[in-house]
C-alpha cells in the first residue's frame, strides 16, 4: 500500500492552528460554563487550566508516537503495524466512526440551537440537506478547501467572540471569584474532566499529521494555538463567573450567549442572534474536518473510497437528525460522545505511545542482534 | 492551461457554494411586522385564584405610525396568559419586543418568582427588559400608560432615572443576579400614580421573591450611592448657618462617586467599614451662603459628609429591620470567608455593624457667583 501523499496536497505546517482551533472550539464554547462549575463552582477557572495542560502532554505524545517511525505516520497504519490486521482494523473502523459521530453531534446540538433561539417552527430536513451538501463539496475538495474554511471561521470567530464577550465589562462582579480557593481538589478535579470535553477536536493531528510539510516543525503551532483556546475558555469562564452568579449559572443553558445578549448596538437589538448566525461557518468547519478525518481513515484502513464514505456518513447524518427530535436523546448522545472522546485521548493515545515506542526498542534490539 | 482550466472549476464551486448559501436564506418563517402582534408591557395580577395579565400591544398601521391596543385576560397562573390572550387577538403574539413587566401590589408581595422565571427562559426575551412593581394594580397603572400613547413609556422611564436620576441600575438580567445570588436580595422600581400620571416614586425592595418593603426616592440615592457610580443623581442636604434657628436645604448633584467596603470581622456577628467618596456640584443653594469663599465651601461639604452618614446608617439600620440585603452585605462576607453559610449569616444580619464614612468634595458650582 502506498500512503505517499503528493507534495502539492500537502499543508504549511503553521497552517496547522487552523483546523485545530475550529476543531476543538465547537458549539461547546456558548454553554460549557454550566458543566464545568457543577463541582468546583467559582473556583472552575482551575480545572481550564489542568486540563489545558493535561492536553498539551497528550499533544506532545501525538507527535511523538507519529515521528517515531518513518514508515507510519498516520495512526490508520500505526494501528495496523501494531495490533495486527484484526484487532488493527477494529480501531480503525472505531476511529471513522467516532470521527463521524462527533461530526453528527457537533451538528445537531447547533440545530437545536437554531431551533431553541430563531426558528423554533422550522423543518429542518431540506437546511440539513443543504448544509451537508456544503459538507459534502467542502471535503470532496480534499484538505486544503477543508483548510481553506477552517482559515475562514477561524478569523470570524476571533473577530466576533471576544469583542463580543468584553463588551460585558460593565457587568462584571469580581468578587465572585472570592474566595480563591474554597473547593477540594477532588472537586476541582471532577470539573477537569467535565471540562476535557471540550478540548476533543485536537485528534485529529492523528491524521492531519503526514498532510504537514516538515510535520515536526507544527509542533510548536499545535502548542500555541492549544494554549491560545485554553486561554480562550479561560477568560470566557472567568467573565462568566463574574456576569452570573453560580446559581444563576446553573440556570442557564447557554451562558455565552446570554452574555453576549445583555448588550444593545445600534441597529442590532439583540446581539446573540448574530452571534449564532456567524456561528453557521464554524459548524460547516468543524463537520468538514471531522468529516475528512474519518474518510480519511477509511481510505487508508480499508481502501474504501473517500467520496463513498462521505457521501454515506452524510446521509447518516441527516437521518439520524430526521430520526431524534428530543433534546435528552440529543443529550445522551453527546454525553456518551464526550465519554468515549475521553476514553479516546486519556487511555488509547498514551497506550498507542507507548506500544510505537516499545516496538520501536524492540525493532532496534532485533537489528542489534543480527 | 492547466491554470486557466482550474479557474473554471474554481468558478464553477464558487457558482455552487452562492447558490447554495442562497438557499439557505429562504428557509426562515417568516414574521411580517403587521401580521404578528407584538406585546411591549405585561401587567400581572393577583386576583382570586389566578392572574390578570394586561398587555400593551402597539399595532404597527403605517410607517412610524403605531396606534396602542390594551387587552385584559385572566387565567389560573401567568403559564396560560399568553395562549388565553391569544384568543383575543386576531395576529399570532410574539414577545421578542417586551420592554417591561409590571407586577401589581398583591401579585408582588404574593411572590414573582415563577413570573421572572418564565420570562427568562424564554430566549425571545431580552435581559435588558424591565420589572417593576406598581403600588395599585398594574393593570391600572398600564391604563395611564396606555393614554401617553407610547408602549415604552415605563420602560423609558426606568432607563431615563437610571442614567439621569437616583434609581440604581437595574434590568431583567441583574434582578437575576440577585436573586439567584447568595447573600443578596434584589430590588425593582416602584411605582404610583400622582395626579393621573405615573410617577416612579422610590425602589421596591424584595425579600426572596416577595415585595416587602418600599423606599422612596432619597434611599433610592443612598442605594445608588452604595452600589455604584450614583453619577447625575441628586438630594437635597440640610446646611446649618451657626446664626440662624432652622435647617435650609441646598441641591446636590453627584458627579462621580465610590464606595469601598472593608470586612473587619466575617463573624457572625460580621462587622464591615463603608467609605463613600463623592465629588458633587451644587449650584443651588440658600442666599446666604457665597459659592466663592472656600470656608463656606468647606461648610457644605462637611454638611454632604454628615448628612449622609448619618442617612447611610440609618437606611442600613432600616433595611436590618426589614430584613432585606439589596447591597450584597452577604455576598461582600462570602467572599471573605472560607465557610459561608448563608442561614447563620441570615440569623445574625440584625447584629451585623457597620462603620461609614464619607468624603465629599464639590468640585463644580454651577456658572454664577
Amino acid at each position: 500500500m502506498n500512503n505517499d501523499i503528493s507534495e502539492k496536497y500537502k499543508i504549511s505546517p503553521y497552517l496547522i492552528i487552523f483546523p485545530l482551533y475550529v476543531s476543538m472550539v465547537g458549539i461547546g464554547v456558548l454553554s460549557y460554563q454550566r458543566t464545568v462549575i457543577k463541582h468546583a463552582g467559582y473556583n472552575a477557572w482551575i480545572s481550564v487550566i489542568l486540563t489545558g495542560f493535561s492536553i498539551h502532554i497528550l499533544i506532545w505524545m501525538i507527535y511523538k508516537l507519529l515521528s517515531v517511525s518513518e514508515d507510519a505516520n498516520d495512526i490508520a497504519t500505526i494501528n495496523k503495524k501494531l495490533f495486527g490486521k484484526i484487532v488493527g482494523s477494529f480501531f480503525n473502523a472505531a476511529i471513522a466512526l467516532y470521527f463521524v459521530f462527533g461530526a453528527f453531534v457537533k451538528f445537531k446540538v447547533y440545530i437545536e440551537l437554531i431551533q431553541v433561539w430563531m426558528f423554533p417552527s422550522m423543518n429542518f430536513l431540506y437546511v440539513s440537506i443543504i448544509i451537508l451538501l456544503l459538507v459534502y463539496y467542502a471535503v470532496s475538495g480534499g484538505l486544503r478547501s477543508v483548510l481553506g474554511i477552517a482559515v475562514w471561521a477561524t478569523m470570524i470567530s476571533c473577530v466576533s467572540i471576544i469583542p463580543q464577550v468584553s463588551l460585558t465589562f460593565p457587568y462584571l462582579h469580581p468578587l465572585n471569584l472570592l474566595p480563591l480557593w474554597n473547593h477540594s481538589l477532588a472537586e476541582v478535579l471532577l470539573s477537569s474532566k467535565d471540562m476535557a470535553f471540550n478540548f476533543l477536536g485536537f485528534e485529529i493531528l492523528l491524521l492531519f499529521y503526514p498532510f504537514v510539510k516538515t510535520p515536526e516543525k507544527s509542533q510548536k503551532w499545535a502548542h500555541l494555538i492549544l494554549f491560545m483556546v485554553m486561554l480562550l475558555y479561560l477568560v470566557i469562564l472567568v467573565l462568566a463567573l463574574m456576569f452570573f452568579t453560580e446559581e444563576q449559572l446553573r440556570h442557564s443553558i447557554w451562558p455565552t450567549l446570554n452574555m453576549i445578549g445583555i448588550f444593545e448596538i445600534p441597529l442590532l437589538q439583540r446581539l446573540e442572534y448574530f452571534a449564532i448566525s456567524l456561528w453557521f461557518i464554524k459548524i460547516i468547519a468543524g463537520i468538514s474536518i471531522y468529516a475528512w478525518s474519518a474518510c480519511r481513515a477509511t481510505k487508508i484502513a480499508f481502501r474504501i473510497r473517500p467520496r463513498l464514505f462521505l457521501a454515506m456518513s452524510l446521509i447518516a447524518i441527516t437521518i439520524l437528525c430526521e430520526v431524534i427530535r428530543d433534546h435528552r436523546t440529543v443529550e445522551k448522545l453527546s454525553a456518551v460522545y464526550s465519554e468515549v472522546g475521553l476514553y479516546f485521548i486519556y487511555v488509547y493515545i498514551p497506550l498507542v505511545w507507548i506500544g510505537v515506542l516499545v516496538r520501536q526498542r524492540w525493532v532496534a534490539h532485533l537489528r542489534g542482534s543480527r | 492551461m492547466i491554470w486557466k482550466a482550474g479557474m473554471t472549476v474554481l468558478k464553477v464551486k464558487v457558482l455552487l457554494m452562492l447558490v447554495l448559501s442562497a438557499l439557505l436564506t429562504a428557509c426562515g418563517d417568516t414574521n411580517i411586522v403587521n401580521s404578528i402582534k407584538f406585546v411591549q408591557t405585561i401587567g400581572y395580577d393577583a386576583v382570586e385564584n389566578g392572574v390578570t395579565s394586561s398587555a400593551i400591544i402597539a399595532n404597527y398601521e403605517e410607517q412610524g405610525k403605531s396606534k396602542l391596543e390594551f387587552y385584559v385576560t385572566e387565567s389560573k397562573s401567568i403559564y396560560d396568559s399568553m395562549p388565553k390572550l391569544n384568543m383575543k387577538l386576531d395576529f399570532p403574539i410574539e414577545y421578542g419586543q417586551l420592554r417591561m413587566a409590571l407586577f401589581g401590589e398583591r401579585f408582588a408581595r404574593k411572590g414573582i418568582k415563577t413570573a421572572i422565571e418564565s420570562l427568562i427562559r424564554d430566549p425571545k426575551i431580552s435581559s435588558r427588559a424591565h420589572l417593576g412593581v406598581a403600588d395599585t394594580e398594574a393593570l391600572k397603572m398600564l391604563n395611564i400608560a396606555e393614554n401617553r400613547n407610547d408602549p415604552y413609556f415605563m420602560s423609558d422611564m426606568i432607563e431615563q432615572n437610571i442614567r439621569y436620576g437616583n434609581l440604581p441600575r437595574i434590568n431583567l438580567h441583574l434582578t437575576f443576579f440577585d436573586f439567584y445570588g447568595s447573600g443578596r436580595d434584589f430590588f425593582l422600581p416602584h411605582f404610583t400614580e400622582e395626579r393621573g400620571e405615573i410617577k416612579l416614586d422610590g425602589i421596591a425592595l424584595f425579600k426572596e421573591d416577595k415585595f416587602k418593603t418600599k423606599i422612596g426616592i432619597r434611599d433610592s440615592f443612598l442605594m445608588k450611592l452604595l452600589t455604584e457610580d450614583s453619577s447625575n443623581g441628586s438630594i437635597m442636604v440640610p446646611v446649618k448657618a451657626s446664626d440662624q434657628a432652622g435647617d435650609e436645604y441646598f441641591l446636590m448633584n453627584s458627579i462621580h462617586s465610590k464606595a469601598t467596603y472593608k470586612v473587619i470581622q466575617t463573624g457572625p456577628p460580621a462587622s464591615i467599614d463603608i467609605r463613600v467618596k463623592l465629588d458633587a456640584q451644587v449650584k443651588d443653594v440658600p442666599q446666604w451662603i457665597d459659592l466663592t469663599s472656600s470656608e463656606q465651601l468647606a461648610l457644605l461639604e462637611t454638611s454632604i459628609e454628615t448628612y449622609c452618614r448619618t442617612e447611610i446608617r440609618k437606611f442600613i439600620a432600616l433595611l436590618q429591620s426589614n430584613d432585606v440585603d439589596p447591597l450584597g452585605l452577604g455576598d461582600l462576607i462570602r467572599s471573605r470567608s472560607k465557610e459561608w453559610n448563608p442561614q447563620e449569616f441570615q440569623k445574625h444580619y440584625k447584629e451585623l455593624s457597620a462603620t461609614v464614612s464619607v468624603t465629599a468634595r464639590i468640585i463644580r458650582t454651577g456658572a454664577g457667583g
